[in-house]
């Protein structure tokens, strides 16, 4: 039984219901810091072309610099233009000189004559009688494939010389060439006698003639006339002709042609560099380009000599083969000149002595037989030209006058664009606009135009009168000397210019314009001065340079900022607090606002905040003030923009107060969140 | 409490193991007390709800410079065998005990958050929290030597978990608008291996002894006693955390308007917490008692003996010390116990006997009334509960405890 009430029990207490353990929750209230910072006036400064200075006091100054100028003088210097376009034509194309020789001994004669042997045995001594047409129509055939196979002549020579060695003499001697092909007589030859161990040479012309390889040369007669008393029979000794084809120019031939000069052209060439006279050009980057085309099927070949171009005293030289090229394609061949030296003084040694921008150039060009058959005509021509791009790393000789205007141009000034209203007077503003020439010539820059406008009033103020000279500074024509060389070297000796104005009235307006117009002339003087010199990466630097002690009277500027936030905190802070521990010289009466994505306004955060100045004594700030800002429920979680308003004004409006650099404004951001833990 | 009140009944279902002439005993105790904190608080942080500033006030108003939580929840058997020397005695025990102290101002911190505290050192020193869950196997021996009689025992005891935190130093100053915090800790914490939770893992062991020494005077019997008096080492699984450091925190310094990215990385640069942890083995001790009592004989009614008796724990936090006076008294004050002045008799009624102890000390630091009633039948049943004028208060109770023992003669 007992056992049976327990295991009731049992059952009673396993179904029973059971309260499930949670955790409990809670809020705390926390507060700490955010964040923290120092601002001096080098982090309030935020512009990368404002520099800070600080003098021996502390007393901190602006810096704003900018460059003004930018003078490109290249332009003219620059060459890139094509020259010495040469076409070569092949009715000068030469042919070398044929000669075919040809041997009649008398013993192949007494063979053929009957009995002849006989009769006059060789060694013996006796009589030769008279004896008409010895030879008649005897043929030769005279091959002159290893020359040519056809040829048409514009010009040409056939000589033949027969020499007679046989011991009696010979008369009415006859000889004709003839072409095997068509038969046609190339020419004719007649000599009435040639005495015993005498030659006789005939020339004729056979221009216009076509000649075929294969020529008959027929000895149409010889006589062998009676000898003076007995003479001695030496089968050795013999008839010798030479026929000789020379001076030979063709109208069109297929021949094995000769390697030989087609034409050479030694030429300068004036550059035009729009008045300026320059005798050297060091080249920073530069390239020729040779063009060629040539018609005939032979291979031909150029050579390019530049003497004018140097690279350690090593003028420029090249020899190229130009292939046959089909349907008029170029051949190009480039060339890099970098770094090389352009004399543009002409010819070494040219009659009338050196001149300005002129290069000399040698072309030659070739036939490179290539020991095949050719068919070449008159019209088969070589082309070419020559393409010049130099960009200078620097010139000598005369620059030439040039005048460069600038202008009209304007350099944005946004360092006041945050200011809204207000007045703001600064004790003393410099401004400088320094010029540096690095060009080896003078010239002369003026500004018709410089003044400061500020476009939201309209206002314009003009630059006034030059500290150092006591002119007006707009019109006045600033002579700027040359810069010169070291030992005609570098480095540039630059010379400097600089115009000194006090320029409080041209940021009294608050500009956010600078407007400038001007001019500078190039040797404006005109004196031809051939030792002027440009290098062309650094020709005339100007700047101008705006100095601004922070010596300033400040009545209520105001400044606006405009903050864009993305709301992906999940923190919402119950109260904000700042404190402001304010060691500048001015007050401040502050304003917050959000706005959405859209800029519809959606609370003031903060309103009419004021932040007191710190206590100056004898223009030094000698306690900060010290400021907690509260802000409660600060909700910005649907803001988008902040819009941040402030009211600056001097602890003094009637003395200037001066900023040092040790002034600093010290931010303590903290905040109270509510917390809840158990979640 | 279900769970174990299912042990209870079905232990009690097997039939009579044990021979006869011996006792065996099954005991279960649950106890939670504090010196402050009381059972709306506890009821809170159990089954949770909204703790509202009404509540907090009152746990503040409530509390001390250090207040002590300490739970005991503990179930066991015993056996006792007479011999003719002596007893012999066996018992395994399950044990799993929690004691937190906090210090006042750290319950300030986590309760309200420091906005009120502005310009206030907050101090959070001494504040710890210990958690053992272990199961202890003892053997004894209780000599007679005539009217005399010396105990000795040791136990085996198998750590399951611990979790251990120290707050050695720890101090937080908010200035003003919290433009600053001062910030300062040293914290020390242990724990075991965290891979597995089972009740009955076995990340540790360790063992204990118990001596006390009975000595009878005519009517008068003096006992000194020292139980449970050991430590159980914990492997190398387990991950002791240490942070310690001091700075002062401003929040982010803004160096660069330009890129607050810049300032931020600093900022994280800046304040490291500079956490040290390491996997170690390391011990901690469980609570030992160490008293003295007198008994005396009396005609009272029918009261029979009255016990007069002090009672003190020693338990140190850390085992950071070797064995000296130093750490006697560190042990005595670190056990977050104040030595208990008791006063005890058992008073017959009819049936049952009612077991009284008057106390005043332990870890609630008050005085409290330990009322028992023990049955004899065929079983002993002694059920009570160790503050008995806590548990019938209405509300506010700062001790929860009952205890269950049912022995049986074999």
């Amino acid at each position: 039984m007992s056992n049976k009430l327990l295991i009731l029990i049992l059952i009673i207490i396993l179904s029973s219901c059971k309260k499930e353990l949670e955790l409990p929750t809670w809020d705390v209230d926390l507060i700490f810091p955010i964040a923290n910072s120092k601002i001096d006036i080098f982090d309030i400064i935020n512009d990368s072309s404002i520099s800070i200075e600080q003098d021996n006091n502390d007393l901190v100054s602006l810096v704003y610099e900018k460059e003004l100028l930018n003078i490109e003088i290249d332009s003219f210097i620059n060459i890139n233009e094509i020259v010495g376009e040469t076409s070569t034509k092949l009715d000068s194309l030469k042919f070398s000189r044929i000669v075919i020789r040809d041997t009649t001994t008398m013993g192949s004669l007494l063979n053929d004559l009957p009995f002849g042997t006989t009769l006059f045995p060789n060694g013996s001594s006796t009589t030769i009688p008279n004896l008409q047409n010895i030879i008649t129509n005897d043929t030769v055939t005279i091959d002159a494939s290893d020359y040519f196979e056809t040829m048409t002549l514009s010009s040409g020579d056939l000589s033949l010389t027969i020499r007679n060695d046989f011991p009696t003499d010979l008369s009415n001697i006859s000889f004709s060439l003839i072409n095997s092909i068509n038969q046609n007589i190339i020419g004719t030859f007649s000599y009435p006698l040639i005495p015993s161990n005498t030659l006789q040479t005939q020339t004729l012309s056979i221009a216009g003639q076509t000649i075929d390889k294969d020529i008959i040369a027929i000895l149409n007669n010889v006589d062998i006339n009676e000898s003076n008393g007995n003479v001695t029979i030496d089968y050795q000794d013999a008839i010798l002709t030479k026929l000789v084809l020379e001076n030979i120019r063709i109208f069109e031939a297929t021949a094995y042609f000769p390697d030989q000069e087609i034409t050479q052209k030694l030429q300068e060439h004036i550059f035009d560099l729009k008045g300026a006279q320059i005798h050297e050009i060091g080249i920073k980057e530069g390239s020729v380009s040779i063009f060629a085309t040539s018609t005939i099927t032979d291979t031909g070949r150029i050579v390019f000599n530049i003497p004018s171009l140097t690279k350690n005293g090593i003028g420029f030289t090249t020899e190229n083969i130009v292939p046959p090229t089909n349907y008029g394609q170029f051949a190009q061949f480039d060339f890099n000149f970098d770094n090389y030296t352009l004399d543009l003084t002409g010819k070494e040694n040219r009659i009338g002595g050196d001149t300005i921008n002129t290069i000399y150039t040698e072309l030659f060009s070739y036939i490179d037989s290539t020991g095949e058959l050719v068919s070449l005509n008159q019209s088969d021509s070589f082309y070419y030209y020559t393409e010049f791009n130099i960009i200078p790393e620097y010139a000598k000789g005369y620059l030439g006058r040039d005048t460069i205007t600038f202008g009209p141009e304007s350099i944005e000034l946004d360092q006041f664009n945050s200011i809204l209203s207000g007045d703001i007077d600064f004790e003393s503003v410099e401004l400088n606009v320094n010029i540096e020439n690095f060009i080896g010539a003078d010239g002369q820059l003026t500004f018709f135009t410089l003044n400061s406008e500020n476009t939201n009033n309209g206002t314009i103020a003009n630059i006034g009168i030059d500290e150092n000279t006591g002119n007006n500074i707009l019109n006045n024509n600033y002579l700027i000397n040359q810069a010169t060389l070291s030992n005609s070297s570098l480095p540039i000796i630059s010379s400097s210019q600089s115009i000194t104005t006090d320029a409080n009235l041209l940021l009294d307006i608050l500009p956010n314009k600078l407007n400038f117009n001007g001019e500078f002339i190039l040797n404006n003087q005109n004196n031809i001065n051939y030792n002027q010199f440009v290098y062309l990466d650094k020709i005339v630097n100007s700047n101008i340079n705006i100095k601004l002690p922070l010596s300033i009277l400040a009545d209520k500027i105001v400044l606006q900022d405009t903050i864009e936030i993305n709301n992906s905190n999940d923190l919402e802070f119950k109260t904000i607090f700042l404190k402001i521990i304010n060691g500048f010289p001015l007050s401040a009466i502050s304003n917050l606002i959000s706005l959405d994505e859209n800029k519809n306004f959606i609370d003031s955060i903060i309103h009419n905040f004021s932040l007191p100045s710190a206590t100056v004594e004898y223009g030094h700030v000698y306690q900060n003030s010290e400021t907690t800002l509260e802000i409660n429920n600060l909700d910005i979680s649907n803001s988008s923009y902040l819009i941040f308003t402030t009211e600056l004004s001097t602890s003094n409006i009637n003395d200037f107060v001066n900023i040092y650099s040790h002034y600093n404004l010290e931010l303590i951001l903290s905040g109270e969140i509510i917390q809840t833990l158990g979640e | 409490m279900k769970k174990y009140l299912i042990i209870f009944i079905i232990f009690f279902s097997i039939k009579n193991i044990f021979p006869q002439s011996n006792l065996i005993s099954f005991d279960s105790k649950i106890s939670i007390e504090s010196n402050t904190l009381d059972n709306n608080i506890l009821n809170t942080f159990l089954y949770g709800g909204t703790i509202n500033q009404e509540l907090k006030d009152h746990w503040i108003g409530l509390s001390r410079k250090n207040n002590t939580v300490n739970g005991e929840l503990s179930n066991g058997i015993s056996f006792s065998k007479n011999l003719q020397s002596g007893n012999l005695l066996f018992s395994i025990f399950d044990r799993n005990n929690l004691n937190i102290n906090i210090n006042k101002d750290l319950l300030k911190l986590i309760l309200n958050g420091n906005y009120n505290y502005q310009g206030e050192l907050l101090e959070f020193n001494s504040s710890n929290l210990r958690i053992t869950r272990y199961q202890q196997y003892k053997i004894g021996y209780n000599l007679k030597l005539k009217k005399n009689q010396i105990k000795l025992a040791v136990s085996y005891l198998q750590g399951n978990h611990n979790i251990n935190i120290v707050i050695n130093e720890g101090s937080l100053f908010t200035y003003p608008n919290g433009e600053s915090l001062d910030i300062n800790y040293d914290i020390n914490s242990f724990i075991t291996d965290t891979s597995s939770y089972k009740f009955f893992n076995s990340n540790g062991n360790g063992f204990a002894i118990d001596f006390s020494s009975n000595i009878n005077f005519n009517k008068s019997e003096i006992n000194i006693y020292m139980n449970n008096l050991g430590y159980i080492k914990w492997n190398n699984q387990s991950i002791n955390n240490s942070i310690d450091s001091s700075y002062s925190f401003n929040g982010i310094t803004i160096n660069n308007f330009n890129n607050l990215y810049d300032s931020i990385l600093d900022y994280n640069d800046d304040y490291s917490l500079n956490i040290r942890d390491q996997n170690i083995n390391y011990k901690t001790y469980i609570s030992a008692d160490i008293g003295i009592n007198i008994e005396q004989k009396v005609t009272f009614y029918n009261i029979k003996k009255i016990m007069l008796g002090i009672n003190s724990k020693w338990q140190p936090l850390i085992d950071d010390k070797r064995l000296t006076f130093n750490k006697i008294k560190q042990g005595i004050s670190e056990s977050n116990y104040k030595p208990k002045v008791y006063i005890s008799t058992q008073i017959p009624y009819k049936d049952f006997n009612i077991l009284c102890n008057l106390n005043n000390g332990g870890y609630s630091k008050k005085t409290n009334l330990d009322l028992g009633i023990e049955v004899n039948k065929k079983f002993t049943y002694i059920i009570g509960s160790k503050s008995i004028n806590q548990m019938l208060k209405n509300n506010n109770k700062q001790f929860f405890s009952l205890y269950l023992s049912i022995l049986k003669e074999i």
